[in-house]
């Protein structure tokens, strides 16, 4: 697990009273890599290469059961509203991928 | 208080307003939560850890989404700096230079201001306020049907002592032109693709300068965690997080209304009630934040011992005012419970009230000081803001 790298946050404060000092300290952190991943299986490649720049597979597998419809209708403001660089070759396989993510628990 | 003791309900009622049946609490791996969304899946994970932070659970890594458990608001009304909750659209800077970092003041003003870090906080007077910061999607995993988007269940919110200076002091340092109609806020962080729109938010003129509305550097008497937005954060109380800009930078006075994506598209919420599958209905920015009220000290499906008193307590927040009461609905009864201590309007303030049973669903409601009530159903919209009905649990009798 990756940890704070740096920097300790330093905040002088008093009371509230007129002449009150706040020093401000440089900080920084490292942020954790995702352990989740997206199930192997088909269409995993192209989920990983269309959807992981941007946001943890998690995002896509925390999803409730959804209608392919639905699907369909994110991928879209994927694309129209964030400008994900969507591969057209691949719509297929991430709508397929996708829906069996939806499929009925067994 | 809690007048209205005679008002009836039918059980038929309650359990519409969205009891779940008990059930047997599922053995679950170390470090996973099971937040019981409706239909699943409701496995969450508390790793991995996050700087700074204790265990949260992990919604998302990046963008991080990271939910409070819910037991932390059984412990007080203050929501500790290492358990709140975080929430990010897009990837957030990991780096803060003091000497690089500036806060604009620009737009409809006389004098653009170009600040650093300790001209910001000179700026005016300083004050501190304790306000819940909620998200607007907190809960969006409990609704029925579900709602696509990030999958909280209930613990997207937060209460701390924020302390700032006050946002209008910074406006009136810049000067408003007479024709200031709005006042636009960004952070530092920016989307992973340069061309989609950046996360900005905006509130008219007189939200703007309201005596309580900041621009805050301090979190419960420390720096704000970067993670939670240091070193800048403009504080709304009683509105949703959606405004509180984190890691702000820029702040742009508007002359008309904001028809940027973020107030123009997202974060609407209908202006007339609406049906899952409803389409073309007017919408409206969604602002102040609806009265809420939780059980902390037992979950749905609790075992208990059969006839025993039931002690129960919870946290209640009025959403943009006080509370004036909060009662407690179960079977067919409503009683009155007792308040804590008002630590601020806009905080969270705790309840507690001895049941002599507690047979069927027991949901506590909070009306505020203008009156509002929860309701008895949750009102469904579709993008699962704003949930405010009451929230029932059931406990069984062991």
């Amino acid at each position: 697990m990756k940890r704070v790298l740096a920097s300790m946050l330093l905040l002088a404060l008093s009371a509230c009273q007129p002449g009150e000092t706040v020093e401000f300290a440089d900080a920084s952190i490292e942020l954790p890599e995702d352990v989740v991943a997206f199930p192997v299986r088909a269409g995993s490649d192209a989920m990983i290469r269309n959807c992981s720049a941007c946001h943890s597979p998690s995002m896509v597998l925390n999803q409730p059961k959804l209608k392919p419809d639905q699907w369909a209708g994110i991928i879209k403001k994927m694309k129209d509203v964030y400008k994900a660089p969507i591969n057209r070759a691949d719509e297929p396989a991430i709508q397929s991928y996708l829906k069996a993510t939806s499929a009925p628990l067994r | 208080m809690c007048e209205d003791k005679s008002v009836m309900m039918s059980r038929r009622t309650l359990l519409a307003g969205g009891a779940s049946a008990a059930l047997a609490l599922p053995v679950l791996a170390k470090d996973m939560v099971d937040l019981r969304l409706p239909g699943g899946p409701s496995l969450r994970s508390l790793d991995p850890a996050f700087p700074g932070k204790g265990k949260l659970i992990v919604q998302r890594v990046h963008p991080p989404l990271l939910e409070t458990p819910f037991s932390v608001f059984d412990q007080g009304v203050m929501t500790p700096n290492d358990q709140f909750y975080v929430r990010w659209h897009y990837p957030m800077p990991t780096e803060i230079k003091v000497t690089d970092f500036r806060l604009q003041v620009r737009g409809a003003v006389k004098a653009p201001l170009s600040l650093a870090l300790e001209e910001v906080v000179k700026s005016g007077e300083i004050i501190e306020l304790a306000a819940v910061n909620q998200c607007a999607g907190n809960g969006r995993g409990q609704f029925v049907p579900r709602i696509p988007g990030a999958q909280w269940g209930p613990g997207a919110m937060g209460n701390a002592e924020w302390r700032g200076v006050r946002l209008r002091d910074l406006l009136d340092k810049a000067g408003l032109n007479a024709d200031a109609k709005f006042v636009r806020f960004g952070g530092l962080d920016e989307p992973p693709v340069p061309d989609a729109p950046a996360y900005r938010k905006s509130v008219p003129i007189d939200i703007a300068r309201r005596d309580d509305v900041m621009v805050a550097f301090a979190m419960n008497g420390e720096a704000l965690p970067l993670l939670n937005g240091y070193p800048l954060r403009l504080v709304v109380p009683g509105w949703y997080a959606t405004y509180w800009v984190k890691m702000l930078s820029d702040i742009e006075v508007l002359t008309s209304e904001d028809d940027s994506f973020w107030m123009a598209k997202a974060y609407r919420m209908p202006t007339v009630p609406v049906k899952p599958g409803d389409k073309d209905f007017p919408t409206t920015p969604i602002g102040a934040m609806v009265p809420r009220a939780w059980i902390t000290n037992h979950a749905d499906g609790d075992r208990i011992a059969a006839g025993k008193p039931i002690e129960l307590r919870g946290i209640a927040m009025g959403g943009d005012c006080g509370i004036a009461k909060v009662d407690v609905l179960i079977g067919d009864k409503i009683l009155c419970a007792t308040l804590g201590p008002d630590e601020g309007q806009y905080g969270f303030r705790r309840w507690s009230l001895t049941l002599p049973d507690a047979v069927g669903p027991i949901g506590p409601r909070c009306t505020n000081v203008k009156s509002v009530s929860q309701p008895l159903e949750q009102d469904w919209n579709p993008n699962g803001y704003a949930r405010g009905g009451v929230e029932f649990i059931s406990l069984v009798q062991a």
